[in-house]
């Protein structure tokens, strides 16, 4: 009798390697682009204008780098938001939950055609 | 102090171990009879899949523990709405200069200075229970190798240092 497997395992890894990442540094990134980019805008000092962040991401690592972070971020959050559904004693079903994932790997996608098209 | 609480992540975790992290034999017991507590109702059995015992709506209304803990999973709704946000930037950026340029303007809004701030809230609330809950989620590969105040400092020094080697490499890069 074939047993048949779980996805869970990488689901959760995804989900905890988002948590990781998100606790090392999303509060400096968001501090940085919601808050210091705009205000030094203000003062006239251009930061992530477009010519240097096209140049950033052009580069292999730079393009990686923001592929990763957004589709982690993506994945943590849909993840979290089906199992808070679950807590809070609503039963979405494996419907939502397939969806839920799909939403997050669309803008992963996303993300990878934006930086290979740039 | 840990009292007759159900969930083991939050008050063991938040708290400064001095007793605790005497030796792992002791923490390890003490938190799998809390954990056998927990869970008796729903005995998991060697290759059935786990299936969470359903909750009722308005459970949480009652329960401080539990609301921190939704609290603490809700944050990740505002960083899915970040990524969101920096995914459409990334997207702006492929299309040219002019969409970057919009998406870029619509920083001076007030709406997004405070979408920003909380944003900013939810992700420090989350890197801050995160960083206390860290001796429980480590994987036990990596168990004894620090203590639980050790853990915690590791991951303080951690997140400071790849959050200022961020902004600098954003800066100046």
């Amino acid at each position: 009798m074939s047993m048949q497997r779980s996805n869970e395992p990488p689901l959760w890894l995804l989900f905890s390697a988002g948590g990781t990442l998100a606790a090392l540094i999303a509060p400096a990134l968001i501090l940085y682009t919601g808050w210091v980019v705009p205000l030094a805008e203000r003062r006239g000092v251009e930061l992530l204008d477009y010519e240097s962040l096209h140049a950033l991401l052009q580069s292999g690592v730079g393009a990686a780098a923001i592929v990763v972070l957004i589709t982690l971020l993506l994945l943590h959050s849909a993840h979290r938001g089906y199992h808070l559904l679950h807590d809070l004693g609503i039963d979405a079903g494996p419907r939502a939950r397939r969806g839920c994932y799909a939403a997050a790997a669309a803008g992963g996608i996303a993300a990878t055609l934006a930086v290979v098209v740039l | 102090m840990s009292g007759p609480t159900t969930r083991p992540t939050t008050r063991s975790g938040t708290r400064p171990t001095g007793k605790a992290t005497a030796g792992p034999a002791t923490t390890s017991a003490k938190r799998s009879t809390q954990v056998s507590t927990t869970v008796s109702t729903t005995k998991p059995i060697k290759g059935e899949p786990y299936e969470p015992s359903p909750r009722r709506i308005g459970e949480w209304l009652g329960d401080r523990d539990y609301q921190r803990y939704l609290v603490r999973e809700a944050t990740s709704l505002l960083l899915g709405l970040y990524a969101l946000w920096l995914l459409v930037g990334l997207l702006a950026l492929a299309i040219g200069p002019a969409a970057f340029e919009l998406w870029r303007a619509a920083h001076h809004s007030p709406w997004s200075y405070l979408a920003h701030l909380l944003a900013f809230a939810a992700a420090l609330y989350h890197a801050v229970t995160w960083i206390r809950l860290l001796p429980l989620t480590m994987p036990p590969l990596f168990g004894g190798r620090l203590d639980d105040v050790g853990w915690r400092r590791l991951a303080w020094i951690l997140s400071g240092v790849s959050s200022v080697a961020l902004l600098l490499y954003l800066t100046w890069a």
